[in-house]
């Protein structure tokens, strides 16, 4: 059985492998484990201006005085197979609001993994994504502080997994452990838009890696990658197409400057972690950049602090987003109608990734019981420029202040 | 069978009233944080196979394999852990005196680990016999329970966590 799932997996995998595995039977060896985790959550809005987003993939949010429990609700279930201890195989679906506005499941892991060492793991099949540090446990929010990740940092990555390969290395070094990983793989997901047609992300590239170095109290993370998309957005098409009728070179090169597809979205980030028992704090920076001025290059950040008294833990967390402005001369006269109309077109794609928006929470986690906790949290929200990046349906006349009441109940079993 | 089950019951008191010692102890250390204003009690013992090639582990070492980070021994033997989840409150207090964090915290920790697929958390130990018959069977194993428990010669001390 054991040489056949190997055989299967096409991993090449030698008999000193197989060595291995028989040295380091582990207590339950053959075991399949079920586990899961769960959110019962949302976010009461008072402002009937915007409707709340938690990320970008969900259709609609929190607004009017609505608590909306669809935002931060999800449930998730986990298979790990573990024939033998250096292979292993997961499997998890997570149910949560969709782009589709329904809640139906979704493969969010199915992966094999094998250790060639206890050192070096490689991992194949549907992945969590995780150069930013925690980006691959945002549905599991009883492992963290606050009632979600801040969504000035999270709230555009959209994208959840990765249909690929990593490889992971570790070494100790000092009193902590250095950690390596390199992934590349294929992004198969859809998102809403703030225009309104679902972008698919599907036949998107995205490959990188970070380094890793986490001792009793520090840990520290630096990691870069690219991302390539395969689609144009289908709303973009007819302005592109506008400007290369015009015939004017000048529009016509920025047509192909404009264009999604096959463009490449750069990102690099830096996190640092300092967790000194009842102490946590965490800090995590990004710059994005994009070889194309239809997606504004950005940073974003934030900075989480938490103190556990007894079975409280009150945190706060400041977080931040901004783009840079970019202006670009069309070459076409606005005194001609149809020409106006491109210009219009053309700054309508440039400001639709503008965004400038800060976000000061509050709040309270409460370990009342054995595997599940109450989060209480208050956010005050200040979106400065372009709110239709982060949220849906803003009115224009909107002045881009919030404040939400979110509470969630967190579970693992 | 009913030897061990006539000696629980004679036992029974005194295990309850080492029981409600070691809840004290448990939340004294929870109290004050700092480990040198705790009564002497029972010290936690960090214990391994005798045939795992390591003599002694730095409290750094014990961190970085109960929390998953580092996946080997020292000696390059991969490591095993487990946890001592008795009724005893043992794991409480073994992570309250490593790294100053309450269950729940720890919890929360491997529910990030093994949710993003990155890891299975310690096997589950009942009670400090099962600890030590893993640790005597597994090379890798690493385990702790009460220092008197450790019986010499079927498993090695390498940390010892003072109360």
């Amino acid at each position: 059985m054991r040489r056949e799932v190997l055989f299967c997996l096409g991993l090449g995998l030698s008999q000193a492998g197989l060595g291995v595995a028989d040295e380091l039977r582990v207590v339950d060896e053959g075991s399949l484990t079920i586990g899961g985790f769960g959110t019962i959550g949302g976010a009461y809005n008072a402002n009937a201006e915007a409707e709340f987003l938690r990320d970008r993939s969900q259709p609609e949010g929190a607004a009017d005085g609505r608590f909306d429990l669809g935002l931060d609700s999800r449930l998730g279930v986990q298979v790990n197979w573990r024939p033998n201890e250096p292979l292993e195989g997961v499997l998890q679906l997570v149910a949560k609001r969709r782009y589709d506005g329904t809640y139906r499941p979704q493969v969010s892991w199915a992966f094999l993994g094998y250790a060639f060492d206890p050192d070096i793991r490689l991992r194949v099949g549907r992945l969590g994504y995780d150069v930013y540090l925690m980006s691959d446990s945002r549905d599991v929010g009883y492992s963290y502080l606050w009632v979600r990740p801040p969504v000035d940092y999270f709230g555009q990555v959209t994208f959840s997994y990765l249909d690929g390969l990593d490889l992971t290395v570790s070494r100790v070094l000092g009193d902590g452990v250095l950690k390596g990983k390199l992934f590349a793989g294929l992004l198969n997901e859809t998102h809403t838009s703030p225009q309104g047609p679902n972008y698919e992300m599907e036949g998107t590239t995205l490959w990188g890696g970070y380094l890793d170095y986490q001792d009793p109290h520090w840990q520290m993370r630096v990691g870069v990658g690219v991302m390539r998309r395969k689609h144009e957005f289908e709303l973009y098409a007819p302005v592109l197409d506008a400007l290369r009728g015009t015939g004017v070179p000048e529009a016509v090169a920025l047509a192909d400057e404009l264009t999604l597809a096959e463009k490449s979205l750069q990102f690099l980030s830096a996190g640092i972690v300092y967790d000194a028992g009842p102490l946590q704090s965490q800090f995590q920076l990004r710059y994005l950049w994009s070889d194309t001025p239809s997606y504004a290059d950005n940073v974003a950040g934030y900075w989480s602090l938490g103190y556990r008294l007894g079975r409280w833990t009150p945190y706060v967390v400041y977080s931040r987003i901004k783009s840079e402005h970019r202006h670009l001369d069309t070459g076409l006269p606005d005194s001609n109608p149809d020409y106006a109309a491109i210009n219009d077109g053309v700054e309508q794609i440039l400001q639709a990734s503008q965004v400038d928006q800060d976000t000061l929470s509050l709040g309270a986690r409460f370990d009342f019981a054995r595997n599940a906790a109450l989060k209480l949290q208050v956010d005050w929200v200040h979106s400065r420029d372009n709110p239709s990046l982060l949220w849906l349906d803003p009115d224009p006349d909107w002045d881009g202040r919030a404040t939400l009441f979110s509470a969630a109940l967190d579970f693992v079993f | 069978m009913s030897r061990s089950r006539s000696r629980s019951a004679r036992e029974r008191p005194v295990r309850r009233r080492l029981r409600l010692g070691v809840l004290a102890l448990g939340w004294a250390c929870a109290v004050y944080a700092s480990a040198s204003l705790t009564a002497a009690g029972s010290d936690l013992a960090v214990i391994v196979n005798s045939e795992s090639g390591v003599s002694e582990l730095s409290r750094a070492e014990v961190i970085n394999i109960f929390l998953g980070r580092q996946r080997r021994l020292p000696s390059g033997v991969a490591a095993l852990t487990v946890d001592l989840a008795g009724p005893d409150d043992e794991k409480r207090q073994f992570y309250y005196c490593l790294v100053g964090k309450e269950p729940a915290e720890i919890n929360s920790y491997w529910a990030r680990l093994v949710f993003s697929g990155r890891g299975a958390a310690p096997w589950q130990a009942e009670s400090p016999e099962e600890v030590l018959d893993i640790v005597e069977n597994y090379k890798g194993a690493i385990g702790y329970i009460e220092r008197h428990r450790v019986v010499d010669g079927r498993v090695k001390i390498v940390h010892t966590l003072a109360q």
